[in-house]
């Protein structure tokens, strides 16, 4: 590392208006709000210098999500404070700062510390299913030791996996309005990356409902790291015991 | 509206095309402005985000307070299909409203290729076709851009168009828009309330220096298919539409604040123009004829909208648009002091075009980072003798020098540009575009094998290593209207075609690629390009066929377009092979750019002879008719960089 230089890792939330941005879109959108509020980013070497930003896991087109983090690595003496300030105006409409920390000394990279996605979805269901129902079958669903979905990979063409051991949690937070809403938490990055949207087709396969395509919403509500049966955030150091990090 | 484009857009492909919410988009209450424009650009948002006009009309409305603009692109084909499909009219991105609830729509032309395009807006917008069949509420349609100056193929369906330069007569048409509706509201009447009155806008409109309304003027044919002339219907109005120049760069400002795509467009970049109008002089060339004179901007001008550039869209690439960057008789002093000043933020400079010169491979290499994309030069032909015959100032000799700089500085990706089809080529010109990328083999051989030689443990090895790849590529000759070869018959497709099957054989080293622009699309081009008022029934038919994004090679449809010119009984061939008269009137006679026809019946004549023409910049004024004709004059910056280093 050079002296002086600082990571600084945002939070930025990604609404509506943004949903359909790409993640390559939204990784030039974020390089380019940070070069309009001149922040001092380290370049890399070379012919074709660029700044140095790092990313965690995409993040689908079409899903919001209110926990996209950018570690930004800077040069010289500025507060996340001052980040935050420099950067909040610059940020184009549907992205928006929540929070910029320092991140702490020895803090691995996004991609290697995140492993855990979680997400609210909204599925339009058959008007005939109780609560009740619902939470049984899902309780049902995730008592099967495998879920196999089918796959589409570029060269191999359709594979089945086994989902089930990244599925970490579904709960059912309500129905109402003819849909029901779940939270759940997936396996992401490194380690491979279940997409809500198929636990959502496995489970409409394993009870037979009709679950809508149209009107589907998926909203990822937090990035974690998976550690001791506890889901951190990347903004605090994982540990054991007791005693907090960050700034 | 918006309910429906939800449901759109999940469903496309590239939704971000279609949302209209980037950085810098202007939002403006409708309620707020008398005047609503929407600047229609005929072909896909990543195209029209390139073009740099398209930011100049945008910035130029947007910074009224009784104006809005908005822009619309042509959906692509995927998205038209879901529109036509759930009933979803052509709607502006910032707003989110009908095309067809603005006052203007304003095109922009820029490619023949893309006027079945603009058909297809104007009904799916459900505007009207023709000009004459628009009524009381339907918009003004108008269009601007490059190919105004000949687009009597599109004249039926346009209501006006402007010639030249748009950022000054714009606000002379959106001042005359408002004050005439002003007018009519005083009379209790709307705009175009009757026929009658939208004739009198119109009519009205015609009076602005710059503004051609079709409708006002009456062609008349004669016996053998050529015009007669082309009458206004009265007096009043003006015999002959001029070009509107704007005379000094500096006093506009360009586009300051251009919006920031969030896709990856055609050019992801800011852009600042360093200079507009060339007078190289290339005889085939319609850009060198209808910006001109050489109007350039200061370099203190350039740096200050440079600086507004980069804080306002936080783009890491500045690009210096001319066409011709390294004419810029300050373009060293300029690059120097950017690459001084933004270098270490890591924002690049590039030049989009280059000459055929050791000089332009040092302003390259002054900036660097373009070296991993390769270069290209644009010799246009193969001979000494064809690039006299169309006055392209470049020698062989030019050639193989630029080629050498830019090997020994570490470029291992060449692109050479050459025209098939030019008037009085032979055989011989075809085989001396392969004679010349064989001596730039050579070349590069030599000067690896000195770099061996010279080399033990240099930093550049890596580079050197590399093998060249040199990419020869070949369009064909498309005589344009106002050029000095507006004369011309295009060769046949045939022969064109055995053109670039000779040239083919004849290149066949694994390390030259070539390629070559497809003959059909080049002979509609020919058209259209020198089109007359009786092909709007062709253009028309040709997109009820089917024809649309008629530029992306696999969606043009030749068959479609000869059973277009069959179905209506207009020969193609009249208009692409035909040779004219030098005395014949031609379809844009009575439009005036500035350039006398003598001035090109003499080029013409010159060509002839094999006899190369100077630029005006560097030797005296050759009596094109500009100058004096539309009353500007030649604005150069800088005394340093004549002579551009040879
Ligand atoms: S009138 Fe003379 S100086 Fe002006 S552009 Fe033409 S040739 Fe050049």
């Amino acid at each position: 590392m050079l002296t002086g230089m600082k990571v600084i890792r945002a939070r930025l939330k990604k609404g509506e208006e943004a949903r359909f941005i790409s993640h390559l879109d939204f990784t030039r959108a974020v390089e380019r709000a940070a070069r309009r509020a001149c922040v001092p980013l380290v370049l890399s070497e070379g012919y074709n210098p660029h700044p140095r930003l790092s990313f965690g896991p995409a993040l689908p087109v079409g899903t919001t999500s209110d926990a996209e983090y950018v570690d930004f690595y800077l040069d010289g003496e500025i507060s996340a404070a001052e980040f935050a300030r420099r950067l909040k105006p610059q940020l184009p409409p549907g992205l928006s700062l929540v929070e910029a920390r320092e991140v702490w000394k020895g803090s691995p990279s996004l991609t290697s510390l995140l492993d855990t996605a979680s997400y609210r979805v909204q599925v339009p269901v058959q008007p005939d299913l109780s609560l009740a129902g619902v939470e049984e079958a899902v309780q049902r669903f995730l008592a099967q030791e495998e879920i196999e979905v089918t796959r589409l990979r570029k060269k191999k063409g359709l594979r089945r996996v086994n989902i089930r051991p990244g599925i970490f949690s579904v709960e059912t937070v309500e129905l109402s309005g003819g849909r029901l809403v779940f939270d759940m938490k997936l396996v992401t990055g490194s380690l491979g990356t279940v997409r809500p949207e198929e636990v959502i087709e496995a489970l409409a396969s394993f009870t037979g409902w009709t679950l809508g395509k149209e009107g589907r919403r998926v909203h990822r509500t937090g990035l974690y790291c998976r550690r001791d049966g506890r889901y951190w955030t990347p903004m605090e150091k994982p540990h054991s015991a007791a005693g907090s990090t960050g700034s | 509206m918006d309910e429906k484009l939800e449901k759109v857009l999940p469903e496309v492909t590239k939704p971000s095309r279609y949302l209209g919410n980037e950085w810098n988009a202007v939002h403006k209450d409708h309620r707020q402005v008398e005047v609503k424009v929407a600047l229609g650009f005929p072909d896909v948002y990543e195209v029209g985000m390139s073009h740099l006009g398209l930011h100049i009309l945008y910035y130029e409305i947007n910074r009224r307070e009784d104006a809005v603009a908005e822009r619309v692109f042509a959906p692509w084909t995927d998205m038209e299909e879901l529109m036509r499909e759930r009933d979803l009219p052509l709607y502006a991105l910032e707003s989110r409203r009908p095309v067809r609830e603005f006052d203007i729509i304003g095109f922009t032309l820029q490619y023949e290729m893309s006027y079945t395009n603009i058909l297809n807006m104007l009904d799916l917008a459900g505007v009207p076709l023709y000009s004459r069949e628009r009524g009381p509420d339907d918009p003004l349609v108008i269009a601007g851009g490059p190919c105004t100056l000949s687009a009597e193929p599109l004249a039926p369906f346009m209501d006006l168009l402007v010639l030249g330069d748009g950022e000054e007569v714009i606000h002379e048409i959106l001042d005359t828009y408002r004050q005439f509706r002003r007018q009519l509201r005083k009379t209790g009447m709307a705009v175009g309330r009757s026929d009658g009155v939208r004739r009198e806008l119109l009519r009205v409109m015609a009076s602005i220096d710059g503004v051609y309304v079709p409708s006002l003027y009456r062609v008349e044919y004669k016996l053998d298919g050529t015009i007669e002339g082309v009458f206004p219907v009265d007096p009043d109005v003006p015999a002959r539409p001029r070009r509107r120049v704007v005379r000094d760069l500096d006093a506009v400002e360009g586009c300051p604040r251009p919006i920031v795509p969030y896709l990856d467009v055609v050019h992801d970049r800011a852009v600042v123009e360093v200079f507009r109008g060339c007078t190289r002089g290339c005889r085939f060339c319609q850009a060198g004829i209808i910006y001109r004179p050489v109007r350039e901007r200061s370099p203190e001008k350039v740096k200050e909208i440079v600086a507004r550039l980069v804080e306002e869209t936080g783009h890491d690439e500045i690009s210096l648009a001319s066409l011709s960057t390294a004419d810029y008789s300050a373009v060293e002093e300029t690059i120097e002091d950017l690459v001084r000043e933004y270098g270490e933020r890591g924002i690049g400079i590039s030049l989009p075009s280059l000459r055929v010169d050791t000089f332009s491979v040092g302003l390259a290499q002054q900036v660097q980072r373009v070296r991993k994309v390769g270069l290209t030069f644009a010799p246009e032909a193969g001979t000494q003798r064809l690039r006299d015959v169309i006055n392209k100032g470049v020698t062989g000799e030019d050639l193989l020098e630029a080629a050498e700089a830019a090997f020994r500085a570490g470029w291992t990706r060449l692109k050479l540009y050459f025209m098939v089809g030019l008037p009085t080529e032979t055989t011989e010109d075809i085989e001396g575009i392969a004679r010349l990328a064989y001596r730039v083999l050579e070349v590069f051989d030599r000067v690896r094998s000195q770099a061996r030689q010279g080399e033990k443990k240099s930093a550049n090895r890596g580079q050197r290593g590399r093998n060249l790849r040199l990419t020869v590529s070949t369009s064909c000759f498309v005589p344009k209207a106002h050029t000095p070869f507006q004369w011309e018959a295009q060769l046949a497709l045939e022969e064109l075609r055995r053109r670039q099957k000779y040239l083919a054989s004849l290149l066949r080293d694994r390390r030259v690629e070539y390629d070559w622009h497809d003959p059909d699309l080049s002979m509609i081009e020919a058209v259209f390009s020198r089109g007359d008022r009786r092909l709007a029934p062709v253009l028309e038919r040709a997109w009820r066929l089917g024809c649309k994004f008629d530029g992306w090679s696999d969606h043009f449809h030749f068959d479609l377009w000869l059973q277009a010119f069959r179905e209506t009984g207009v020969d193609p061939g009249f208009y692409a092979l035909r040779e004219r008269d030098l005395a014949e009137v031609l379809p844009w006679d009575h439009l005036e750019v500035g350039v006398t026809k003598d001035f090109l019946r003499r080029e013409y004549a010159r060509s002839r002879r094999g006899e190369p023409s100077r630029d005006c910049r560097f030797w005296q004024c050759t009596d094109c008719g500009v100058c004096p004709g539309l009353g500007v004059s030649l604005r150069l910056k800088s005394e340093q960089g004549f002579g551009c280093g040879r």
